[in-house]
C-alpha cells in the first residue's frame, strides 16, 4: 500500500492526526498555488480552508488508484478557485497577486512580471515551474486538453519573457 | 525548419515533452533559439527562487480536532456506556444470532463464491534478455482446471501449467509445473517481432505441453492473497506471482491488457487499441502488432468502421494525427476521436505526428481470411503493396 493510500485510509476513518499530517504537508504548496491563481490574500485563505474542510468532511471522493493525493487536492482547489473567479470577475487592473515579499528584494521583479499574466496562465506556469507537474498532470488539474496546456504555457512564457526583458521598475 | 516554426516547440522542448525531431536539430544550430531556451531556463530558476522565498509552515486550522480522533471518541462512548436491556430481549437477540450463524455457515459452504485473479511475470535480468518482459494474467472462477501457459523468447521458452486447487478469502492452494526449455521444436505461434516475447494460454496444445513438461516436478504452494510468490522454474529463473481473491460478480481488478513494450525509432506499435469518441468506448481492445521498416505501416480493423492505416510518413489520402505516448488524436467527419493503446505508439524521438486514413467498408475476410466481427491489428511490410491490394 502506498503512503498516500495509507494516509487517506486513516483520514477516511476520521483520524484527525493523519489529517493534520496531510495538512502540514500540503497546506503551504496549496496556498502558494492559490496565491498566484487568485491574487487576493483573503480569497486564497478562504479557498484553501474551504478545500481542506471539504476533504475532511467528505474524504471519499479521493481514489488513490486514479491520481496521487497531491494532484487530487490541486484539482479540487483549482475548481474552487475557478468558482471564486466566476463570482468575482476580474476588473481592469485587478487580479494581480498582492506582494508576498518586500518591494525591490530578490524575486519582486519576477513577481511583478507574473502579475501581468492572466490568473489561469500564472497558476499553470507556477505549477509547471515551481511544482514540476507534467503537461498531462496539468491537463488533468485544469481539465483542459493537452494541446491547450502546451499553447498556454508557451504564451505565458513568452509574455513573461517580454515583461521580464522589458525591465520592470520596482515600486 | 525556421525559427518561426520552431518557436512554439521550444517551451515543450524545455519541459522535456515530445517535440518533432527537427526542433532540437534546429535549436542546436540556431543561436537565437538557443538564447530563447536559456531565457526560459533563467525564468524557471527565478520562479523556483521566488517559490522557496514564500514557503512557510501553515498553522493547523481551528476546525480540525486537536487531540486524538473525534469520531473514534464518539464511538468509544457508544461502545463502553452502560444501557439497561430486558432479559426477554436478550433471549430473542441470542436466538437471532444462532439463527444467523447457521444461515451463514450454509452460505459459506457454497462452492465458487470467490474467484482468484492473478498476474505473473518472469524474474528476468536485462543481461538475460533484451526483449520486453511479458506479464501474464489469469482469472480462475472454478478451481480444478489446468491452465497451460507458454512464454516464448527467440532462443528459449518457459512452459508452465497452473492448477488452482482451492480458493479461500485468505488462502489459495496452487500447484505449478514450470520448465525452461530451448525454443526449438516448441509448439508456438510466431512472435509479433523478433525482440518481443509471445505469451499465451494455449489450451489447444495442452497435450503437447504436458508431454514436454513430463519430467517437470509439480510443487504445491499455499499462497496468501496480496503477497508475492516466487515460483522456481526448472532449468533456471522464476515466475513471480501476485494475485487477489475477490467476490464473484465484481469487475476484474487486474487489467487484461497485453505485454507492454517500448517502440524503437521508426516503429509503430498498437497494443490493445480502442477507439474513443467523446469518452464512450467503440470497441473491445484488439491484439498487438509492431510495424517495423521504412515502407511499413500498421493496420487496425474495426468492425462496422473499416480499416485504419497508420504510417510514419504521408501516403496518398492520409491525414495528420497527433500522438502523445499511448494516445492518438484524429479527426473523422469533422469529429475528434482518440485511439488509445496500452503502451506508447511511437518512439519518443519520432515526433508527435503520425499519418492515417480509414478505408471504409473494408472486410478482412476478403483479403486475409480473418473474422469480420472482431477488431484486429496487423503490420504490413510495404504500404504500397497494401494500397494496391485495397484499391486495385
Amino acid at each position: 500500500m502506498t503512503s498516500d493510500e495509507e494516509l487517506w485510509r486513516k483520514v477516511c476513518q476520521g483520524d484527525a492526526e493523519a489529517f493534520a499530517d496531510f495538512y502540514r504537508a500540503y497546506a503551504s504548496p496549496l496556498r502558494r498555488f492559490l496565491h498566484w491563481y487568485l491574487g487576493d490574500l483573503q480569497a486564497e485563505e478562504d479557498v484553501a480552508q474551504e478545500t481542506f474542510l471539504e476533504l475532511w468532511r467528505s474524504p471519499n471522493g479521493f481514489n488513490p488508484a486514479r491520481a496521487p493525493l497531491k494532484r487530487y487536492i490541486f484539482g479540487v482547489a483549482r475548481k474552487r478557485a475557478a468558482e471564486w473567479w466566476r463570482r468575482h470577475p476580474p476588473a481592469l487592473g485587478k487580479g494581480a497577486p498582492e506582494q508576498a515579499v518586500p518591494a525591490c528584494e530578490a524575486g519582486t521583479l519576477l513577481a511583478s512580471a507574473l502579475a501581468q499574466l492572466d490568473p489561469e496562465a500564472r497558476a499553470l506556469l507556477w505549477l509547471r515551474q515551481a511544482e514540476g507537474y507534467s503537461y498531462i498532470e496539468l491537463a488533468e488539474i485544469f481539465q483542459i486538453p493537452l494541446g491547450t496546456v502546451k499553447s498556454r504555457l508557451f504564451a505565458a512564457r513568452e509574455r513573461l519573457r517580454q515583461v521580464w526583458s522589458g525591465g520592470i521598475e520596482c515600486s | 525548419m525556421n525559427c518561426q516554426e520552431a518557436l512554439p516547440f521550444i517551451s515543450p522542448l524545455y519541459d522535456g515533452e515530445p517535440v518533432p525531431g527537427e526542433v532540437p536539430e534546429h535549436v542546436q544550430k540556431c543561436p537565437q533559439c538557443r538564447g530563447r531556451l536559456n531565457e526560459y531556463a533563467q525564468l524557471d530558476a527565478e520562479c523556483r527562487l521566488l517559490d522557496s522565498m514564500s514557503r512557510r509552515e501553515e498553522p493547523l486550522p481551528a476546525w480540525l480536532p486537536r487531540t486524538g480522533d473525534l469520531r473514534r471518541r464518539v464511538w468509544s462512548i457508544v461502545w463502553t456506556s452502560r444501557v439497561l436491556v430486558p432479559r426477554a430481549a436478550l433471549i430473542i437477540l441470542l436466538m437471532v444470532i444462532v439463527g444467523l450463524s447457521l444461515k451463514l455457515s450454509l452460505t459459506r459452504a457454497q462452492p465458487n463464491a470467490q474467484r482468484f485473479e492473478f498476474e505473473y511475470d518472469l524474474g528476468l535480468s536485462t543481461a538475460e534478455s533484451d526483449v520486453a518482459s511479458p506479464i501474464g494474467r489469469g482469472l480462475v472462477i472454478a478451481p480444478g482446471h489446468d491452465m497451460p501457459w507458454v512464454i516464448s523468447y527467440p532462443q528459449w521458452s518457459v512452459l508452465a501449467v497452473f492448477k488452482i486447487q482451492e480458493i479461500r478469502a485468505d488462502l489459495v492452494r496452487v500447484s505449478v509445473r514450470a520448465q525452461r526449455i530451448q525454443s526449438t521444436g516448441l509448439p508456438r505461434r510466431t512472435p509479433v517481432a523478433p525482440r518481443v516475447s509471445w505469451l499465451c494460454i494455449d489450451t489447444q496444445r495442452e497435450g503437447e505441453i504436458n508431454k514436454l513438461l513430463a519430467t517437470a516436478r509439480e510443487s504445491t504452494y499455499l499462497y496468501h492473497p496480496g503477497q508475492t510468490l516466487e515460483i522456481p522454474v526448472q532449468g533456471g529463473g522464476s515466475l513471480i506471482l501476485n494475485g487477489r481473491v475477490t467476490p464473484f460478480g465484481e469487475p476484474n481488478s487486474i487489467s487484461m491488457t497485453q505485454t507492454l513494450i517500448e517502440p524503437a525509432p521508426g516503429e509503430i506499435v498498437l497494443n490493445g487499441p480502442v477507439l474513443v469518441p467523446e469518452r464512450s468506448l467503440i470497441s473491445k481492445p484488439a491484439g498487438i502488432a509492431i510495424a517495423t521498416g521504412e515502407k511499413s505501416c500498421m493496420t487496425y480493423y474495426l468492425p462496422h468502421w473499416g480499416l485504419f492505416i497508420l504510417a510514419l510518413h504521408p501516403f496518398p489520402g492520409s491525414s495528420e494525427a497527433t500522438v502523445y505516448h499511448g494516445q492518438m488524436l484524429l479527426k473523422l467527419d469533422g469529429k475528434r476521436y482518440y485511439l488509445f493503446s496500452a503502451s506508447p505508439i511511437i518512439a519518443d524521438n519520432s515526433g508527435p505526428t503520425i499519418y492515417y486514413s480509414l478505408v471504409r467498408g473494408y472486410k478482412p475476410s476478403k483479403y486475409f481470411q480473418e473474422s469480420d466481427s472482431a477488431p484486429a491489428v496487423r503490420s504490413e511490410k510495404d504500404i504500397g503493396d497494401l494500397m494496391r491490394k485495397l484499391h486495385g
